[in-house]
């Protein structure tokens, strides 16, 4: 009983903590100062119509690869701890004939529109992690539709390390060819014409890298998790 | 500010499914919601009134290059957290895998999915 | 500049490039990565190599080609660098102690292991909130999936609520960036900085969310019950990397974030990081699970740390003094912490007690040993340091709570880490020897020492000045520890020669005044009573490096100038004499009573001496006398510590047991020479703070009341054992009391009687213990009524133990009566009569005690069992003969030992006219009294009247006795308990009857109860853990509101 005052004290302690936090908040009717940079510097600098890309893939560069690596400890952290030692596969449901129809038909649709998404990242909403995850989600049609469905797991984890190594080599091909300051600067390549596919520099390749590789991962974290989820 | 309302409320309500619900996936479903609702959180910081996504197409402006950056200035929105909520996403999303997987092997190691079974070691 | 990005490519690339060429073989990813942790340490050291030492720059790198708010900065500056090579070097460690794991686990494991590491040096790199954000949760991520390398229950549930305990963190985090950045406008923490504090109440909000995800994330208590079960449950390889690599990052993370807040927000982190001190080491007492407690004692570290950071702020300190303070505390904390897990994971032993299997393994035993003294804050190590300066800046701006806090936190850690120390050396005949040793685990554990020691050494020389001489000490240990393998004779001869050589060059003809008074008594007493250790056959290991460690340090007492010196030599004098005691077969709880109460006085001594006016710099401490006059808190402070030092009545609960459990011939030592140390610092503080005392007179004349009762009770004490080391021990104790009070009259005459009765204490004790540990030797007991009757068997040692009682007892003709007389007369001339009748009732007294001591030991009916009992070892007799000849001479000519004392206790308190020393005349003609001692002359005639009936009395005893039917010594007796009917058992019933009252142990009862009461607390507070994972949710939530509240954030 004491634990459910306890309870309900936290949680009006809580909102206690967070009223100011939405009393003093109103809504700007103006970019701060840094934003206003990064939305001038995205056209300015790197030729790049998304802001929020050129944000997410140069200007905080260092997060995106890190929030990749955050995937990819997932992807291993699920994988160590569900793959353990059985090799004895669980059983799954036949998928409906609808379903493996539509399957069929669909995910090679879906494939080629993850690829748009990750490859249009500058240009377009979108890039290397929602396309990476649109590229899995066909992977888990295949999956639920297919009864014997498998990945191969060297392929997997081939096109995971690859495409993480190759996104630390972008970033270090930056350092190399631009200065002590230059880590994940895609202005090594040509910056191109506004609005173009090939253009601000190596943002379509490592976004492309990022969802080569948040779409493998994701499907082998799919893969650990179902192959692991029935009983012994 | 709404959203704003909204996901500080989402965050409380994922708090008390933490602190309340026994079922170890429900208390992960709590975390969860905790995590929508900072994510809600963040996208209504980066609000302008009235200004539309940080991303230079035609109804922004139709310029090129710096001078298309000079006019989206007052056109759009914060990108910055936008970056970030997608930067929290993924990094919810992996901590709730892991999670996840916790649940299975301690459903596997302690065969029950009630956290009060796991009292072994204290004091 | 070495890029720090380099150190991030690395790792990165290292975790993904594991998986891959795994496919291949596991000798090709472990290669890797060796490699990477070897690259990651190369480069940490190689920025360190370039780092100016001078100038503490500041050098940031950005990243994508932009400036800082635009992009993200990392640091890597000096810290940084320093930082990151232990850090790194700890990673390489921890991959090497993980070998074999890391070869048979998948290979998701060795990238989690890398990527554990780019967390931690991430962390520590960046410049920017939320990039800090994003490296914590790799780290965090890392250590959540690496805890499953334990795929037991018990991790899994303790992984689960790490998790979520550390997703509520990151929750608060994310929420306090969030808002930040709102009010802010900026990610960067430079740019950040220098806006100032805001003032609104959701900036504030949003600030305290940041800093408290990062204190939770710190394992305060009380909502640190999560990463208890962690340490406690994880593979010791992981909850090392926990306890060290995580924690490392984090704090240095706290750190950065400390100059964003707003100033009240101090003392509230302060309060919570002592707190989270004091009370984990509480809840520690009563921990038996291994884990667990090193659990509790990181949780304590971390939370030290933390008060250090933000409490010291608001005092008169530079930055880099509070950063040292800080980093001697962690790097200590690093090694030792992460060497016990180590090792927990070689022995695998659950239990604290079950540790006894390292007493059959001395190399992990010697480990074992170093890293607990590491963390109880020993010299040379670098928490000693840190401590010593953390006292000096919280006593010396008085902030007394803190303080107290502190230093009782500090010795509750003491009482469980030193107990422990005590099961491990602890001989159990079940424990296995531990036979399977992976060399890898080895490997880093060894190596992790050498780190620590060599660290530990340049932090003490280059940070902190010591002069060679004061490192002396220690140097004699290892060089003696080098040696060890050789027989304990040859050792005793170098030993001595060293000394010699030692004492001839450093302190004969350079000392003045008292200090070559107590030259002769620390250095030359020591010296004699080496011999006795040199009757053992087989190698004592061990024993002499300490021995001679306590020596050396003992004469540096005399050498030390200033405060730290001292102190440090006080504390290595403290540590080798504690560690000589633990020797003892059944000294484990002797001596952790002995340190506890050794180490509270320490603590009260460095208290005083901060307290105290500063020293100079090349003059030795004992001649400051008129340069330096402190006040009365100083002088309180230290004068407790040394009484503790000196076994006073009311903390004398260490002295009868230490002595008894001790090794004999250390006992020796103890009694004649080590309390000397006390004698010798109360004297000091008796000198430095004269004017104050004789200002106020009350405290002088508490003093003085304290010596008599200690004369007092210690003489009743003594009485009544039947252990023979017992009696002694209590023997000491009450002759300490008689220079107690001497030296609490501040009196010439005082003084000089107190001198003599130090030296005098020195010859007949010493000459005592030695004949007793003869005794004890060959007859293999310590009850006085097993024994009988060897005074022929051990014609020898009889004459040492009578000459030593007739010493004792003050009677004439030898040098006891002159101190007796000196004390009686120097009471009674300051007027002093109830405390000189006390001091003669309790002389009175101990004819009790040395008549029970004689009689049942050496007279009276041989025991069957004892019949072939031969003499001491020569060892044994050459101290004796050496300190018979001394007494004799100093009784002949007792002026020899007097002048010299009285001149130099003029050079503190000048010698009135009415008191003359004269050929072997002591003459006294003061107002009141008046006296006349000619030693010579008492000889002679005594030796004249004693030795008529004595030769007599040989010529009778040499006649044969017949013993008659009737005889009924051993009449009578219970043959299961034949002691009973013994009358050395239980010699003075009688008296007891009328006296018994005095001596029910009222002050071992008090401190028993402290002890209990203690305990009890402990055990309670205990049960706010109750493992489960929703109440540490719970608590960390009320945690983070309640500190809101007390703090008023809004």
């Amino acid at each position: 009983m004491i634990k459910y005052l306890l309870i309900a004290l936290v949680l009006i302690g809580m909102g206690w903590l967070f009223l100011p936090l939405a009393t003093e908040y109103f809504t700007p009717t103006q970019l701060n100062n840094l934003a206003a940079n990064y939305v001038y510097g995205s056209a300015a600098d790197l030729n790049m119509p998304n802001a929020v890309t050129s944000v997410v893939v140069t200007y905080r560069g260092l997060d995106t690869l890190g929030e990749v690596t955050v995937l990819f400890l997932a992807t291993a952290g699920v994988g160590f701890f569900l793959k353990r030692k059985n090799s004895i596969k669980s059983k799954r449901r036949h998928g409906s004939e609808i379903l493996k129809s539509g399957a069929d038909l669909l995910a090679p649709l879906i494939i080629l529109f993850g690829i748009y998404i990750f490859t249009h990242g500058h240009l377009t909403p979108g890039g290397g992690f929602p396309g990476g995850v649109v590229l899995a989600s066909a992977f888990l049609l295949l999956l639920m539709a297919q009864e014997h469905f498998t990945f191969s797991h060297s392929v997997i984890q081939f096109t995971e390390s690859l495409s993480g190594i190759a996104y630390v080599f972008i970033g270090l091909a930056g350092l190399l060819l631009l200065g002590l300051n230059h880590f994940l600067d895609p202005r090594w390549l040509n910056l191109g014409q506004w609005g173009k596919l090939f253009s601000a520099g190596a943002v379509p390749l490592i976004y492309s890298f990022i969802g080569l590789k948040v779409g493998s991962e994701m499907s082998g974290m799919l893969d650990s998790l179902q192959s692991d989820g029935g009983d012994e | 500010m709404i959203i704003l309302i909204h996901g500080l409320m989402l965050i409380i309500i994922g708090i008390w499914a933490m602190l309340t619900r026994k079922n170890l996936i429900r208390i992960i479903i709590g975390f969860a919601i905790v995590d929508t609702g900072i994510n809600l959180v963040l996208v209504a910081i980066g609000y302008i009134k009235g200004k539309t996504a940080p991303i230079i197409n035609d109804a922004v402006s139709t310029a090129q290059g710096a001078a298309a950056g000079m006019q989206a200035v007052d056109k759009v929105v914060d990108p910055v957290p936008s970056a970030l909520v997608l930067t929290a996403i993924v990094i919810g999303l992996a901590v709730t895998a892991l999670m996840l997987a916790y649940a299975i092997r301690m459903h596997k190691t302690g065969r029950s999915l009630n956290i009060d079974d796991f009292e072994e070691q204290k004091w | 500049m070495v890029n720090p990005l380099y150190l991030i490519a690395v790792f990165l690339a290292g975790a993904f490039l594991v998986p891959f060429v795994d496919k291949a073989d596991r000798r090709i990813s472990l290669g890797i990565f060796y490699l990477a942790l070897a690259a990651s340490v190369g480069l940490s050291l190689a920025r360190l190599m370039q780092a100016d030492f001078t100038a503490m720059t500041e050098s940031q790198v950005f990243t994508a080609g932009f400036g800082a708010p635009l992009s993200i900065a990392l640091g890597f500056g000096f810290k940084e660098a320093i930082l990151l090579s232990f850090v790194n070097i700890m990673g390489l460690l921890a991959g090497l102690y993980l070998a074999k794991r890391l070869a048979r686990e998948s290979v998701q494991s060795i990238s989690l292991l890398l990527l554990l590491l780019l967390g931690a040096n991430g962390l520590i790199l960046t410049r920017d909130i939320f990039n800090g954000f994003v490296f914590l949760e790799i780290l965090s991520i890392a250590t959540y999936a690496l805890i499953g390398l334990k795929s037991s229950k018990n991790a899994m549930a303790a992984g689960f609520k790490y998790m979520l305990a550390g997703g509520l963190a990151s929750s608060f985090f994310l929420i306090g960036i969030a808002f930040a950045y709102r009010y802010t406008g900026t990610l960067n923490i430079d740019t950040w900085i220098n806006m100032g504090v805001l003032m609104s109440p959701g900036y504030r909000i949003a600030l305290y969310l940041i800093i408290m995800a990062i204190v939770i994330e710190l394992k305060p208590f009380p909502a640190n019950g999560w990463a208890l079960d962690v340490y406690q449950s994880a593979h010791s390889g992981i909850a090392a990397v926990i306890s060290t690599i995580n924690t490392g990052a984090l704090l240095f993370f706290f750190y950065k974030l400390l100059p964003l807040l707003p100033a009240e927000f101090m003392p509230l982190l302060a309060g919570a990081g002592l707190i989270s001190f004091f009370f984990s080491n509480l809840v520690a007492l009563r921990q038996k699970n291994a884990g667990r407690l090193l659990g509790y004692s990181s949780t304590a570290q971390t939370g030290l740390i933390i008060f250090v950071l933000t409490g010291l702020s608001g005092f008169n300190l530079s930055q880099s003094s509070i950063l040292m303070i800080a980093a001697g505390l962690f790097v200590t904390n690093f090694f030792a912490k992460s060497g016990l897990f180590w090792l927990a994971g070689l022995i695998k032993k659950e239990t604290t007690k079950s540790w006894s299997v390292l007493s059959k393994n001395s190399l992990l035993l010697a480990l074992f040993g170093i890293f607990i003294l590491a963390l109880t804050g020993f010299p040379p190590f670098p928490s000693f340091f840190a401590k010593v300066e953390l006292v000096r800046a919280l006593a010396g701006n008085g902030a007394w709570v803190s303080l107290s806090a502190l230093l009782a936190g500090s010795l509750l850690e003491a009482v469980y880490l030193l107990r422990w120390l005590g099961f491990a050396v602890k001989k159990n005949e079940e424990d296995a020897l531990i036979e399977t040793m992976p060399i890898p685990k080895l490997v880093s554990l060894m190596f992790g020492t050498v780190l620590m020691i060599l660290v530990s050494l340049l932090i003490t020389t280059k940070v902190y000045h010591l002069s060679s001489g004061m490192m002396y000490p220690l140097m004699a240990f290892l060089a003696f520890m080098i040696i060890d393998f050789l027989p304990m004779k040859t050792k005793g001869f170098i030993a001595i020669g060293l000394i010699a050589y030692w004492g001839w060059m450093f302190f004969w003809g350079k000392l003045l005044g008292i200090g070559s008074l107590f030259g002769i008594i620390l250095i030359g007493g020591s010296l004699v009573q080496i011999f006795g250790f040199m009757h053992y056959k087989d190698n004592k290991a061990g024993l002499f490096p300490l021995l001679v460690m306590l020596i050396f340090s003992l004469g540096n007492l005399l050498q030390a100038c200033t405060k730290l010196e001292f102190f440090l030599t006080w504390e290595f004098m403290t540590l080798s004499s504690y560690l000589l005691i633990l020797r003892g077969k059944h000294a484990q709880k002797a001596a952790l009573t002995y340190i506890l109460f050794s180490l509270s006085g320490a603590y009260l001594i460095l208290t005083g001496l901060v307290l105290s006016p500063s020293f100079y710099h090349k003059i030795p401490v004992y001649l400051l006398s008129d340069m330096i006059q402190m006040g009365l808190p100083a002088a309180i402070f230290l004068g407790i510590g040394f009484l503790i030092k000196l076994g006073a009545l009311g903390v004398h609960i260490w002295l009868p047991e230490s002595y008894t459990e001790a090794e004999d011939e250390f006992t020796s030592i103890m009694s004649s020479v080590l309390s000397k140390a006390g004698v010798f610092g109360l004297l000091i503080v008796l000198i430095m703070a004269k004017d104050a005392l004789v200002a106020n007179g009350l405290i002088t004349g508490a003093l003085g009341w304290l010596g008599a009762l200690t004369a007092f009770f210690g003489a009743l004490m003594a009485v009544f054992q039947e252990d023979v080391k017992k009696l002694l021990a209590y023997s000491s104790m009450s002759q300490l009391g008689y220079i107690i009070m001497g030296f609490a009259l501040m009196s010439h005459l005082g003084w000089v009687s107190g001198l003599y009765l130090a030296f005098n204490h020195l010859f007949f004790k010493a000459l005592i213990f030695m004949a007793i540990t003869g005794v004890i030797l060959r007859t293999g007991t310590r009850n006085m009524y097993e024994m009988g009757g060897l005074i022929k068997k051990m014609p020898i040692s009889f004459i040492s133990v009578l000459m030593g009682i007739i010493a004792v007892s003050g009677v004439p003709p030898l040098s006891g009566f002159g101190s007796k007389w000196f004390i009686y007369t120097s009471l009674i001339e300051q007027g002093h009569y109830f405390q000189a009748g006390l001091a003669f009732f309790a002389s009175a007294i101990a004819f009790l005690y040395l008549y029970r001591l004689i009689h049942t030991v050496f007279l009276g009916q041989a025991k069957p069992a004892q019949k072939d009992v031969k003499e001491a070892p020569i060892w044994l007799i050459i101290p004796q003969a050496v300190f018979i000849m001394v007494i004799m001479g100093i009784s002949m000519f007792p002026n020899y030992i007097t002048k010299p004392i009285s001149s130099a206790v003029s050079g503190f308190i000048t010698k009135p006219d009415w008191l003359s020393w004269t050929g072997y005349n002591i003459t006294l003609a003061s107002p009141v009294l008046h006296g006349n001692w000619n030693g010579n002359l008492v000889m002679m005639v005594t030796m004249g009247v004693f030795g008529i009936p004595l030769v007599w009395l040989l010529l009778v005893n040499a006649r044969v006795q017949k013993v008659k039917q009737f005889n009924i010594v051993f009449a009578a007796e219970r043959p299961d308990k034949p002691w009973t009917t013994h009358f050395a058992h239980n010699m003075f019933a009688h008296y007891k009857k009328a006296l018994g009252w005095l001596i029910t142990p009222k002050i071992t009862e008090f401190w028993n109860n402290v002890t209990e009461w203690t305990h009890s607390i402990a055990a309670t507070l205990s049960y706010i853990y109750t493992g489960n994972g929703q109440t540490y949710l719970l608590h960390i939530f009320m945690y983070v509101l309640v500190i809101f509240i007390i703090g008023g954030v809004r």
